[in-house]
């Protein structure tokens, strides 16, 4: 369906009724004044014809041709008389004037008829007979005895009103033509009055639409709605822009709020990584140097030290080396906390295996019972993942040391929404009492002496998992062995996430 | 007029202890016959170069160089790249010994054209064994080219 603007629409609407009237009731003008001029060339006719048929009496009953000839010239003068016959009672012709056209048939037609006799495109024919004054005189009579002595014919011409109608009929064109235009000049005046205001108020729109916030309406025009509609429109772009700009600022203050602060943390980044540098770089030599010389000290001196002496040293250099693992696992927690990850899909199965595979200097000499599920794939930083199963293996072993026959397994399952992993042990275990200690930095639960350990294995545990999007936690009883499990994404939630981010990449 | 003799292994490390240590630990396996120690990296490069104190030294250049990385005045990674860029001490091996085991050091150590990187060992025994293992390898076990020789 074709669509027409509103402009076009309004003006047929109004036009077309207003025409349909105006055409119908000039058709109707029209009809009525033509009837009317043909009934009165009709009456006109009559009258002359009845008036001849009178006055020809006399000259037709005594046959005076010269009396009728003057009679008929002086009808002729009659407007709209084109020509005119006078018969005699045998229907000869005994006057004829003018230009009568037509034949002369019929004569014995019923006096006063009503209807012409005949009518062409022309002319009108008009029949009266002429009836004897005797017959007139007998008008008391039921039956007069009519005596028609000869009849007239009167030839009225068209011509004149004719030509009134059809000037008529030009005059009612060019009236209408000219209403015609002048209404579509008033339609298309007043309907600019709405139709453009609405142009307008749409275009407005269209470009606040587009973001130009900036854009106002001013309609001139009478339409009160229109009006109130414009007004409306532009407190609306008005607020619509303020507020806007209202989260423009707030958005630039948050942007130089982000840079700010991402500046302050790279600082406070970078303060870390030269403090971490520097540990690992400065404090490490006094203690090489403490364990060196306590070691030199012991080999070149050893002849005038006693056993406590040389016990007391080897406590010294104990300590430096414990140390040394301090620093080195404090290193490894920071490095576990600032790096970023990789996330890729990891082979748990493999992974497992070649991590107990490189825990073997720490399985020497034990009996280890080591049962391995078919774990799930997951998403995950392969690296990350490897520490975190490294550190829960070795506490495996580490706390499975007292048991005759050490039992570890490895299990894992998917629920739908992640992976959930778990490493069983039947080793020492822990009290759960002191759980919220469990994954604490520095926080052991076990005396120096029953287990080695400083501390940070499990908080690095907790730290990478969580990084990852997962979840830690464990069981365990004194005794009887620990349960520790952690979650990983599914491979598809970390493919969908990569997808994600490829989108968000393209898409900026 | 030149002088001394040629120095096989040239030390570059400012801390005393950890330069004790090392000497030490090749005395262990007899290699300190003819080591050079230079405490910081202007030093090592004057020694390389034969400027400044070393102006009049042998033209000979060392065999292996062990290199510590945290310096004073000139940093380690700075005279590994000095000495790549010259063509007298391109070829000579520099063994990278310091305390730290950095991922970032160890890629610019080997950027920059390292043979090796040993992170020194805290515990004294490892230390020992480290060291004497290093200094049998480059002087006993490894082929060096003589590029010195041929430079001078």
């Amino acid at each position: 369906m074709k669509r027409f603007g509103i402009r076009r629409q309004v003006a047929l609407l109004t036009l077309i009724p207003s025409l349909i009237m105006v055409v119908s009731l000039e058709a109707f003008f029209l009809y009525s004044r033509s009837s009317d001029l043909d009934q009165g060339l009709l009456e006109r006719g009559k009258l002359i014809a009845h008036q001849l048929a009178s006055s020809s009496e006399y000259g037709v009953f005594s046959n005076n041709q010269a009396f009728l000839q003057n009679i008929a010239n002086g009808v002729l003068h009659q407007p709209d008389v084109r020509g005119l016959v006078i018969l005699d009672s045998a229907s000869e012709t005994l006057i004829s004037a003018g230009k009568f056209s037509g034949s002369l048939n019929n004569m014995n037609e019923a006096v006063n008829l009503p209807a012409p006799l005949r009518s062409s495109a022309e002319s009108l024919w008009i029949y009266q007979p002429i009836i004897s004054a005797q017959v007139a005189l007998d008008e008391s009579d039921n039956k007069p005895d009519i005596q028609q002595i000869g009849a007239v014919i009167v030839e009225m011409s068209r011509l004149r009103t004719e030509g009134l109608k059809t000037r008529m009929l030009r005059v009612t064109v060019i009236v209408t033509a000219l209403f015609l235009v002048f209404s579509l000049y008033l339609v298309s005046f007043a309907s600019r009055g709405i139709t453009s205001p609405i142009r307008k108020l749409s275009k407005a729109m269209r470009a606040i639409g587009a973001g130009n916030l900036d854009t106002r309406i001013s309609l001139q025009t009478h339409v009160d709605e229109l009006d109130t509609l414009a007004q409306g429109l532009n407190k609306m772009t008005a607020q619509l822009q303020h507020e806007h700009e209202e989260i423009r600022t707030i958005n630039a203050e948050l942007e130089q709020r982000v840079i700010q602060r991402t500046a302050q943390l790279e600082s406070a980044n970078a303060d870390l990584e030269s403090f971490s540098y520097s540990v690992s770089h400065d404090l490490r030599a006094p203690l090489r140097a403490i364990d060196g010389f306590v070691a030199i000290l012991r080999e070149e001196y050893a002849s005038k030290l006693d056993e406590e002496g040389l016990r007391l040293f080897n406590v010294v250099g104990d300590n430096a080396r414990k140390m040394g693992q301090l620093i080195d696992d404090i290193l490894a927690f920071s490095r576990a906390s600032r790096g970023e990850l990789l996330l890729t899909r990891i082979d748990m199965n493999a992974l497992v295996r070649q991590v107990w595979q490189e825990l073997e200097p720490q399985r020497a000499g034990r009996a280890i019972e080591f049962r391995l599920a078919d774990l799930p794939a997951a998403g995950g930083d392969l690296a990350a993942m490897r520490q975190v199963l490294q550190n829960l293996l070795d506490n495996a072993i580490k706390f499975t040391c007292e048991r005759e026959l050490a039992v570890i397994e490895v299990d894992g399952h998917t629920d739908g929404e992640e992976n959930i992993y778990s490493i069983r042990d039947n080793g020492a275990g822990f009290d759960m009492a002191y759980i919220d200690k469990l994954f604490g930095l520095f926080l052991r639960l076990h005396g120096m002496d029953e287990f080695k350990g400083t501390g940070v294995g499990l908080a690095i545990v907790r730290r990478f998992i969580m990084k990852q999007g997962g979840r830690v936690w464990a069981k365990g009883k004194p005794g009887e062995g620990a349960t520790f499990w952690f979650t990983l994404p599914l491979v598809d939630a970390y493919n969908e996430k990569k997808e994600l981010e490829n989108g968000e990449r393209r898409g900026g | 007029m030149e002088k001394g003799a040629a120095v096989d292994i040239l030390l570059v490390e400012d801390n005393p202890t950890d330069a004790e240590l090392v000497m030490r630990a090749l005395k262990a396996h007899d290699l300190t016959d003819s080591v050079e120690q230079v405490k910081d990296g202007e030093a090592a490069l004057d020694f390389l170069f034969r400027r400044g104190d070393y102006a009049a030294r042998i033209n000979s250049v060392p065999r292996v160089v062990f290199l510590d990385l945290r310096l004073p005045k000139v940093d380690g990674l700075e005279v590994l790249k000095q000495m790549r860029a010259d063509e007298h001490t391109r070829l000579i091996p520099v063994v990278v010994m310091t305390s730290s085991g950095e991922e970032r050091d160890i890629v610019a150590s080997y950027q920059l054209g390292a043979n090796s990187f040993i992170s020194k060992p805290v515990a004294f025994e490892e230390f020992v064994k480290t060291v004497g293992d290093l200094g049998s390898y480059w002087m006993q076990v490894n082929k060096v080219a003589s590029a010195g020789g041929a430079a001078g």
